[in-house]
């Protein structure tokens, strides 16, 4: 093997190495008796124990708000994407632009233009509702981006004509023709939303009061003041919700990608 | 009628982005202007040196970050493109895996990395007597924001890589050329678009990310952790809001600029 | 008058038990032998698969054979060098012109990594565009010039390196069929002027015979004929060799009473076409193709096709009855049983 591969070869497992050790070790710890002590140590299961004791709110309330963030997106992003894949042209570009600024402009940026603005509504304010607004804010281009992608993959022009041919009305060739045939880009940009929302912390910091707290917050309060197995297994916990969802989103693009590659 | 089918599908996401994306920042620019430095809010930015400085640093890290980091994922992305070896698919998922992490979780691991009790501390002792901790520093800023970026831009490198015919690579071989300048001559400018993209959008979020430094210390003077105390602590509305539109105005002119530069949609992280 | 022209360049080039096992176990290429003697233009010919890209592959360097497969060139062992030091020039299927250079960076990019001056370079470069008719394309970037000039731009990179091999995989697949025909003759008359040894991998049987000096027929991973294109053409060594290259006809039946094969095998031009009863075998025209100067008839033999060429005055109609009679001397029989015809 030449010199050169060999050196691309072991930057890349260092690299690897450097991304999954500390990962790794915060699994270990999070189920070790004493850190300090090292893994040798019998292995337990009472920081868990701890960390749903102190942490349940949080992990049960950042479900509920990604799974509302990923209604919400749906409800309004997937007709959007539609909309603006019939549409074309400058004013979808335009709309287009629109939408994917919450990627530009920083997320602190954003919960602080919203706390302005709606910090005086104190029921908005208090709630787990204004943490929903930033999420679909920040999420919402994610999901325009996959169910438009799949829109312009599969021809919807021609299905679309096909339906109103046989008389359907624009709303039932939605809902009975283009809504079924772009179900793979929906699903997957439903993964994306749930899987950011659970990991959001940028705007969600800003946002949450004591009352609404979620996972990421409640992680970034552990890492502060809690000790290091506890703060580990919370982290081991969170892995625990997030690996499901990316191994999904990858067996689902895997599939897509089959279905791209025939003719 | 078929306009109007258009509209009603928009509007629900029309109402949303004006009530809580469009409303909210242009009410933002006027407060900007509200506090006691008044309108020179915007250029406090440039003029106070202390804000000045966390610019500065704020940028040089950023860049430092998405230069070591399309640096590394130009060699491994080809390095994993263009073989298959056994342990490959292990490799891509070990170096994808931290994908969705969050910047507080990410934070962490650079303490286990870096920290008071973190491996590389635990290392060192055991080889040279003595504890080296980065964590709570730039340097460890700097760490955190390539094990956040690094996963993302390999995906679009190897992306590219792939699309790259391998023939380019042969002929360039077969005139003489050796791997170096293979890399200067034909690969690289072959991945310029993709690099660019991704250098943008990994620049653009190591600018505006705020988790990994909060997680790290408090004491870390990057631009969005300044926003945070003077907003919280400070209780500086106006002069946070000046700091994130200036934030928010280089972060969108870096994706603007590659975006031109590529002609293409800057790849969504 | 330039100083390639009519003087035969490159190494003689001689393969040695190479074959190439992949990963796997897909042995991609027998153990295979060859010689060129420097100068010789060889075609690689053979359906998709049949180690004809694989035994260009290990002679450029880009493939190492298996252990006791050797290749050289002016009886110089050459197995160990990497393709970066063999002087070998490359022509691919999709050319591979480099998108960030102009059509002169391109030609120019094997002199450049040799540190040529400039000055040399360039009138190195102009004299290659020259003599590929590309002169005026010079500063055009690759991406503004049609597929035949590309593929002479790639041509003219390969050869500026003066290679001691010219090695073309598949360089005319990707244009379309009526620039490809014409292709062919060009690239024939320049591979001839350069006079360089060159090896030129096909799946086309009328571009070998246009192109090669000597064919290798390959298939399953080996050479199964080598030769002339006429003794391809004339003397196939077998069915599979017979019917790809050119047409060819097989009708049941035998040569000699007591010999083992019971097919034999005839080109359309062992066939002359009378009227009913003036020849042995009774036949009516399925379909009549004008070719121009010759009729292409279709012809069925007691349910049997039969292909034969007419001259286009004949007046012969689809649905006439005819009568065949087959040239002794120009049939064909095979001991191997016939029955692999249909491909690799």
């Amino acid at each position: 093997m030449r010199i050169t591969t060999l050196a691309a070869g072991l930057l890349t497992v260092l690299v690897a190495a450097f991304l999954v050790m500390p990962a790794v070790v915060s699994m270990v710890a999070g189920v070790s008796v004493s850190y300090a002590r090292g893994v040798s140590e019998c292995l337990t299961l009472d920081w868990i124990v701890e960390v749903w004791r102190l942490y349940a709110d949080t992990i049960v309330r950042s479900i509920a708000i990604a799974l509302a963030t990923v209604a919400v997106t749906l409800l309004i992003g997937v007709p959007a994407a539609y909309a603006l894949v019939r549409r074309g042209g400058r004013l979808a570009r335009v709309a287009e632009e629109i939408v994917t600024l919450p990627l530009a402009v920083p997320g602190l940026a954003l919960a602080l233009a919203l706390i302005i603005t709606y910090g005086g509504v104190r029921d908005l304010r208090g709630s787990s509702a204004f943490i929903v607004i930033g999420h679909v804010l920040y999420t919402l281009p994610f999901m325009l981006r996959s169910v438009m992608a799949v829109l312009q993959s599969i021809d919807w022009r021609l299905l679309d004509e096909g339906a109103a041919s046989l008389g359907a009305s624009p709303w039932r060739r939605f809902v009975d023709v283009v809504l079924p045939n772009a179900r793979p880009g929906i699903l997957a940009g439903a993964l994306t939303v749930v899987t950011l929302s659970i990991g959001e912390f940028n705007l969600t910091w800003m946002l949450h009061t004591p009352l609404t707290k979620t996972l990421p917050v409640g992680l970034a309060d552990s890492y502060a003041s809690m000790r290091l197995e506890i703060a580990s297994a919370y982290t081991l916990v969170f892995f625990l919700m997030i690996v499901p969802l990316l191994v999904a989103m990858q067996m689902l693009s895997r599939i897509g990608a089959r279905r791209e590659a025939r003719p | 009628m078929p306009r109007r089918f258009e509209i009603l599908l928009l509007l629900p996401a029309g109402v949303f982005l004006l009530a809580f994306l469009l409303v909210p920042m242009a009410v933002l620019v006027p407060v900007a202007g509200s506090g006691r430095l008044g309108w020179s809010a915007y250029l406090a930015v440039l003029t106070e040196p202390r804000y000045r400085a966390t610019m500065v640093s704020t940028l040089m890290v950023a860049a430092a970050t998405t230069g070591l980091t399309l640096m590394i994922a130009t060699v491994a992305a080809q390095f994993l493109a263009t073989r298959r070896f056994v342990g490959r698919d292990l490799l891509v998922a070990m170096l994808t895996f931290p994908l969705a992490f969050p910047g507080v979780v990410v934070g962490f691991m650079v303490i286990l990395l870096g920290g008071r009790l973190g491996l590389v501390a635990q290392a060192s002792e055991a080889m040279i007597g003595e504890r080296i901790v980065f964590a709570y520093s730039l340097t460890g800023l700097l760490v955190g924001y390539l094990y956040f970026s690094i996963p993302r831009v390999i995906l679009t490198v190897m992306a590219a890589v792939e699309t790259l015919d391998p023939a380019l690579v042969e002929a360039a071989r077969s005139l003489g050329a050796g791997p170096l300048r293979i890399q200067r001559d034909i690969v690289l400018p072959a991945l310029a678009p993709a690099l660019t993209a991704a250098g943008a959008l990994c620049f653009a979020t190591a600018m505006g990310a705020f988790g990994t430094a909060f997680t790290l210390a408090t004491r870390i003077d990057v631009l969005p952790m300044v926003i945070y105390t003077e907003f919280t602590l400070g209780g500086n509305v106006a002069v946070a809001a000046a700091l994130s539109i200036a934030l928010g105005l280089v972060t969108w002119a870096a994706l603007a600029l590659a975006r031109n530069a590529t002609g293409s949609v800057a790849a969504a992280g | 008058m330039t100083a390639t022209q009519g003087v035969a360049h490159g190494a003689s080039l001689s393969v040695r038990r190479a074959g190439k096992t992949f990963p796997g176990g897909v042995v991609a290429l027998q153990p295979t032998d060859l010689d060129l003697p420097a100068g010789e233009i060889l075609v690689l010919l053979g359906p998709s698969g049949c180690g004809k890209t694989t035994l260009l592959r290990l002679v450029a360097g880009l493939a190492a054979p298996d252990p006791g497969g050797a290749v050289l060139f002016d009886g110089v062992d050459v197995t160990g060098t990497p393709i970066e030091r063999r002087r070998v020039g490359m022509v691919f299927q999709s050319y591979a012109l480099f998108p960030n250079m102009t059509v002169a960076e391109n030609v120019g990019y094997g002199l450049k990594v040799r540190g040529e001056p400039r000055a040399a370079r360039e009138a190195e470069v102009g004299r290659l565009l020259a003599m590929v008719g590309l002169a005026d394309l010079a500063d055009r970037p690759v991406d503004r010039i049609s597929g035949g000039q590309r593929q002479r731009v790639a041509l003219a990179r390969a050869i500026a390196i003066r290679p001691k091999v010219l090695l073309l995989d598949e360089p005319l697949s990707a244009l379309d069929a009526a620039l490809r025909e014409r292709l062919r003759i060009e690239l024939a008359g320049l591979l001839r002027r350069f006079a360089i040894t060159a090896i030129h991998v096909t799946h086309d049987q009328a571009e070998a015979m246009a192109i090669g000096d000597r064919i290798a027929v390959m298939r399953d991973g080996r050479i199964i004929q080598l030769g002339t294109p006429e003794d391809i053409y004339a003397r196939p060594v077998d069915p599979f060799v017979a019917s790809f290259v050119g047409t060819m006809n097989r009708l049941p039946g035998r040569l000699v009473a007591g010999s083992t094969a019971d097919e034999v095998f005839f080109r359309p031009e062992a066939v002359t076409v009378g009227p009913p009863g003036a020849g042995p075998l009774a036949a009516r025209v399925v379909a009549a193709i004008f070719f121009g100067a010759h009729r292409r008839l279709t012809l069925d033999v007691d349910g049997h096709v039969v292909e034969a060429d007419i001259a286009s005055d004949r007046p012969v109609r689809v649905g006439d009855a005819v009568s065949l009679a087959l040239d002794a001397a120009r049939l064909h029989v095979f001991s191997e049983p016939s029955g692999r015809i249909d491909g690799c």
